[in-house]
């Protein structure tokens, strides 16, 4: 499905951005499908990059998706499904935020 | 006359030196006292899992320009017979004490720690929020922080207590295995039980091997109470021992031996506000492969506590917490494998069962997420690798 909305932009960007850095290349030279690998980037690498993501999205990115990335677009992918499952635990735990129900009644007492 | 700093750290292991390094970045001035002169080997499996890795490529340690070997597979003997293989389910590499201690004292002095070497240490007292140090050679050392990292030699009046696998006594020996015999190790770590105790094989660097073994007092005594009745009753009960080592040069005129190692000990809590790291802080059974990572680990998480402003109770309960799993399923399987060798025939209809066992005792990820933040040193990516296919 696609989805060119700016926040979609802005983590590959960001992504880009944090590989560019650790990497020592110029982030114009990544590009979402640039692989890994061409970047030597190896699995302890892999690692250091997602505890800087998770640092700055505040998510968790699973093992077996760290194993899997293969290309930048990837990681960016790995970032958006983190981000989207912190948001909807977050709004299932959030009191603040009404149940919503079909009759469409006002916020029940918690 | 008495030397002072912000931190005092007594030992230049694996814990010791990488903590000096991470708090000289970020600006403290440590010093970090070590007995040894120089180069020394150290009764170690020289086995370093992906945690360790991670850990050193973090500190910039080349181990790869020190000659490390890479380890793909693990093979299971029980009893000293075939029993099952599997290829590593992580990254891991073969590399001397001999080698990796030096270069990380070169990483802690190169950092800005002071480090000095020769130095024993035999008391430390603690008066009005200072510790003093004492020393053999007479000096004495003021420090408002002090970090125990001295490994397997307790400080005087600061003895661990005995463990949950205690008993066991440690010996290593490296080797120049027969042409044919090293081929047939290749990239392997090989892990050998017997009733009484248990044994690996690795290729080190330079085409030679490491053998570790640890044996019951009780089984030892039998054999005379030394290397000269172990190392025969390794090679006549054990098929695999007999085949890898005939032909075998030992590279050292005697074996390296540790007592009285106490598996399975952690410490919960720092009551006397000293921060205990490495072996002083944790020991894992050997044949997990976490013990270095444990040590790098142990040394980042208290570096990253300190820099926030933790106490070393804090830090010390944390660490203690993080290592609970992975020490209480070692410690089982350490007891059970000992007494029980033949148990290893799950293994040979569960060849997996190796790496899964394997990859239970490493620190997870989210706890090496704990260690990240606090003392972060960016140039994490920065060796230099040219493309030179250096992957894991």
């Amino acid at each position: 499905m696609e989805r060119f909305s700016d926040r979609m932009d802005e983590i590959a960007a960001e992504c880009v951005r944090t590989i560019a850095q650790a990497k020592g290349v110029p982030p114009e030279s990544i590009t979402p499908d640039t692989t890994l690998e061409s970047l030597a980037l190896d699995s302890l690498d892999r690692v250091t990059l997602s505890f800087d993501l998770e640092e700055h999205y505040r998510i968790q990115i699973p093992e077996h998706v760290l194993l899997s990335m293969q290309t930048v677009g990837d990681v960016a992918n790995a970032v958006r499904e983190a981000k989207a499952k912190r948001e909807h635990t977050a709004t299932l735990h959030d009191p603040a935020v009404a149940p919503t129900s079909r009759s469409g009644g006002g916020p029940e007492n918690a | 006359m008495t030397q002072t700093c912000d931190v005092a750290v007594v030992g230049g292991g694996l814990a010791g030196s990488s903590f000096a390094a991470r708090l000289a970045r970020q600006g403290k001035q440590v010093l970090l006292l070590e007995r040894s002169p120089g180069p020394h080997h150290k009764v170690c499996g020289d086995f370093l899992s992906h945690e360790a890795l991670w850990y050193l490529r973090q500190l910039g340690v080349d181990i790869d320009a020190l000659g490390a070997v890479r380890l793909s597979r693990v093979r299971l003997y029980g009893e000293g017979r075939f029993t099952a293989e599997c290829a590593l389910p992580f990254p891991a590499c073969s590399l001397t004490r001999w080698q990796l201690d030096e270069a990380l004292l070169h990483c802690a002095s190169a950092s800005g720690a002071c480090v000095r070497r020769g130095v024993h240490v035999q008391n430390v007292q603690r008066d009005h929020d200072i510790w003093t140090v004492s020393t053999r050679e007479n000096e004495a050392i003021a420090a408002p922080v002090l970090v125990l990292a001295s490994g397997k030699h307790d400080l005087h009046g600061h003895p661990r207590p005995a463990g949950r696998h205690a008993g066991l006594v440690g010996f290593k020996m490296y080797y120049t295995l027969a042409p044919a015999q090293h081929a047939l190790l290749g990239d392997t770590v090989e892990i050998v039980t017997f009733r009484g105790g248990y044994a690996g094989l690795q290729p080190i660097e330079h085409g030679r091997a490491n053998l570790c073994a640890l044996v019951e007092a009780d089984l030892l005594t039998r054999l005379g109470g030394g290397w000269r009745g172990l190392d025969a009753y390794l090679r006549e009960r054990l098929p695999v021992l007999a085949e890898r080592l005939s032909g075998a040069t030992p590279m050292l005129s005697a074996p390296l031996t540790v007592a009285r190692i106490p598996y399975g000990f952690v410490q919960h809590r720092s009551s006397d506000g000293l921060w205990r790291i490495g072996d002083q802080a944790a020991v894992i059974p050997s044949f997990s492969g976490d013990g270095m990572s444990i040590a790098l680990h142990s040394a980042a998480l208290a570096a990253g506590c300190f820099v926030d402003g933790r106490s070393a109770d804090r830090f010390q309960r944390e660490l203690a917490q993080q290592l609970r799993m992975p020490m209480r399923l070692a410690t089982m399987l350490s007891l059970l494998l000992v007494k029980h060798p033949g148990l290893t025939t799950i293994a040979q209809v569960w060849p997996s069962l190796l790496g899964h066992l394997g990859s239970m005792t490493r620190i997870p990820r989210r706890n090496l997420r704990a260690s990240y933040g606090g003392a972060h040193v960016h140039s994490l990516y920065g060796v230099a690798d040219g493309g030179d296919g250096k992957v894991f």
